[in-house]
């Protein structure tokens, strides 16, 4: 056997679709890589010594590998699906190259297995690239995963891409066209499946989230109800409450028509004990502003639970607040922590209030600010933001960094964060761009 | 000249208000003068459309008016939309309510509980002495302030406050203050910033811009500057600047 540098293309092309193939499956490890290197070269002298194709090969190997998964119980199996992908994404760049080179070289004239030399050069180049730089591409390659059985078309697309290229590579020994034609072709053939492949996905991904913005409404609807019941019962409540005083101020006339000191100086001491149960005030009028359900919902649980801690949540809503949209379980989220925080926090001081503010601007956004007092030992602002402190137990304090990374994640929000004496305040605000 | 407004649906607390502010102004001999009493937040757009002659302005507005809460919190907030150096006074009669949304957009200068009226008129007489006094103020001093924008409505700080600027990741076009008490985010870039303010700030980092004055100390092994003694408030340095910085905190 005479060595042909078509043989070290055959060597490079199948070495550089076995890393890709491990890069993606995430396990290229040393020993991985031997065992790669040792399988290229037997590959390599089979394809050099008989088969004279390395596209036949790549389907045996496809087959085997399948065959393989289904073997054995691994249930995540889209190693074939990988391995195609590999195959193609390297046919794919070898072609790119080996055009660019093409006509790079075209005026300088070099011998054709200069040019193959050079293709395989700028190969390797990209294809270290985009090893190292795996992460960044792989919701690329995603777009091709089989992850769920759902998406099974694509490693149809991929199947389909992958038998073309054999084909088309393997003709060329029946058909007489050279490198380049086959290299257009190629190309051509992988970026026109490649289009109609991601249109394709595009539209089940469509299908896909128009089912889950149904299953949303489903719930919202539901909640909304619970909602509704939870505020009518404790409308109920605020109307039984408003009759019992009623009942005891006319009592208190009667009462007072006896003239019996005794009696007098009983009943107020009981009335302004009641007087101060009944003079609760009136969140559901208040929280009847807030549009949005799952908002309204956590808001009024938190008043509640404020309450029994003895601690009284003011609300200054001056105008109706819409629907939050897509925002709505990040600001619900937001809330909740915030107003969990400052419930912890005013439980331990005297004075116990907490007040929440929001304010509309229409379609352009809303500020949600949230004021409450603190105690002495929370008093050191500037500590806060350091990483790991906190004033409170283990497990505790964790509420203000996530609310930070939720804010700095998304772009329509973002935050404040002062102090003023003893009061702390911190305000979200929402910017829809338009 | 103080224009003082007057906006009280109740007649007679309307005219008591306008009568004992024309006197105590007349009496103390005030820069300062009752141009408009009314009941109606239209008139008083109105008014302003019509006076546009660059006169401060001091409002005296009832939360209530016409028994709908909400008309007296939009023209607080137009009115602060219009002019953010007016001051403005909500009157309310409601002593246990949270004015959080109307504090927080609006930045009263005041507000005045209806309960005792000998304590609304000292706090009216407060208020106006208030007024003038920073309006003289503003005149004639002139610290360093930095000011930004968050939605249609500028705020500021001064210079001498502000410890660092940093970008935010996954936000091109946002900035994080970090000043004394406080750390706000708001729309802009480091860049835009370093360029106005060569003076006292330095790009210390890609992602930092530092107020020279505030430096407390820097540690160039770790390449950190810190801001206060304990070392709490800090950022970052890249190595490529540490030099310079050096130099520049040694001229300082």
């Amino acid at each position: 056997m005479i060595f042909k540098l078509e043989y070290l293309e055959y060597f490079i092309n199948t070495f550089i679709v076995i890393l890709i193939y491990f890069s993606l499956k995430k396990s290229l490890t040393p020993s991985k890589l031997l065992l790669g290197t040792l399988f290229t070269f037997i590959i390599t002298f089979l394809t050099a010594s008989f088969v004279r194709t390395s596209e036949l090969l790549d389907v045996i190997l496809v087959i085997g590998i399948s065959f393989f998964y289904k073997m054995s119980s691994e249930k995540n199996n889209n190693s074939a699906v990988l391995f195609m992908i590999s195959s193609v994404y390297v046919t794919m760049i070898n072609s790119m190259v080996y055009l660019i080179t093409y006509i790079a070289v075209n005026f300088l004239t070099l011998p054709k297995e200069e040019i193959l030399v050079w293709t395989g050069t700028g190969t390797c180049f990209f294809i270290l690239f985009t090893i190292y730089e795996i992460e960044t591409y792989r919701p690329v390659f995603r777009i091709f995963y089989p992850e769920y059985g759902y998406y099974n078309y694509k490693s149809g697309i991929i199947t389909v891409m992958f038998t073309l290229i054999c084909i088309l590579s393997s003709s060329r020994f029946f058909f007489d066209y050279n490198q380049l034609q086959l290299s257009i072709i190629e190309f051509v053939i992988i970026g026109t499946i490649s289009l109609v492949g991601y249109f394709n996905y595009i539209v089940i991904v469509n299908k896909e989230s128009r089912d889950i913005l149904l299953e949303q409404q489903k719930q919202e609807s539901i909640f909304e109800k619970h909602v509704d019941d939870v505020k009518t019962y404790y409308q109920e409540i605020l109307s039984f409450k408003h009759d019992y005083q009623n009942i005891l101020q006319s009592l208190g006339v009667r009462i007072l028509k006896t003239g019996d000191e005794d009696l007098i100086k009983y009943f107020n001491e009981i009335t302004k004990f009641s007087g101060d149960v009944i003079d609760s005030n009136d969140l559901v009028k208040k929280i009847d502003v807030i549009k949005d359900v799952a908002l309204q919902g956590i808001i009024f649980s938190e008043a509640i639970k404020a309450q029994k801690k003895g601690i009284d949540l003011k609300l200054s809503i001056p105008e109706e607040i819409d629907s939050m949209g897509s925002l709505q379980m990040t600001m619900t989220r937001i809330i909740s922590i915030l107003l969990d925080n400052a419930i912890e926090e005013t439980e331990k001081i005297s004075g116990k209030y907490i007040e929440l503010g929001m304010i509309s601007y229409g379609k352009q956004g809303l500020d949600i600010i949230l004021r409450n007092k603190i105690g002495m030992e929370n008093s050191d602002f500037e500590r806060w933001f350091e990483a790991g402190y906190t004033t409170k137990g283990k497990g505790h304090g964790q509420g203000l960094a996530i609310v930070q990374k939720i804010v700095q994640e998304d772009n329509r929000l973002s935050m404040q964060i002062s102090k003023n004496d003893d009061e702390l305040s911190f305000i979200v605000r929402v910017e829809n761009d338009c | 000249m103080l224009e003082i407004i007057i906006v009280e649906d109740n007649v007679e607390q309307r005219e008591f208000l306008r009568e004992m502010i024309s006197r105590y102004v007349s009496f103390e001999e005030l820069d300062a003068k009752i141009t408009l009493d009314t009941a109606s937040p239209d008139e008083v757009m109105e008014y302003l459309k019509e006076n546009n002659n660059g006169n401060p302005h001091l409002y005296f507005l009832d939360l209530e008016i016409a028994g709908e809460k909400v008309s007296g919190f939009k023209l607080a907030s137009t009115l602060r939309e219009n002019n953010p150096f007016d001051e403005i006074v909500f009157i309310t009669g409601h002593q246990d309510l949270s004015l959080l949304a109307f504090e927080y957009r609006v930045k009263p200068l005041d507000y005045i509980i209806k309960e005792n009226w000998d304590n609304v008129l000292a706090s009216v007489r407060k208020d106006i002495k208030l007024t003038l006094k920073s309006i003289e103020k503003r005149n004639i001093v002139d610290t360093k302030i930095f000011v930004y924008k968050i939605r249609n409505q500028y705020f500021n700080i001064p210079i001498n406050e502000i410890y660092y600027f940093e970008s935010v990741i996954n936000k091109p076009n946002a900035v994080i203050m970090r000043a004394k008490n406080q750390i706000v985010e708001f729309r802009g870039s480091l860049k835009k910033i370093e360029e106005y303010q060569k003076k006292d700030f330095f790009r210390c980092h890609k992602g930092y811009l530092v107020n020279l004055n505030k430096i407390a100390s820097f540690d160039m092994n770790l390449g950190e500057v810190y801001f206060n003694s304990e070392k709490t408030i800090k950022c970052l340095v890249s190595t490529r600047k540490s030099r310079d910085i050096v130099k520049i905190l040694k001229k300082f």
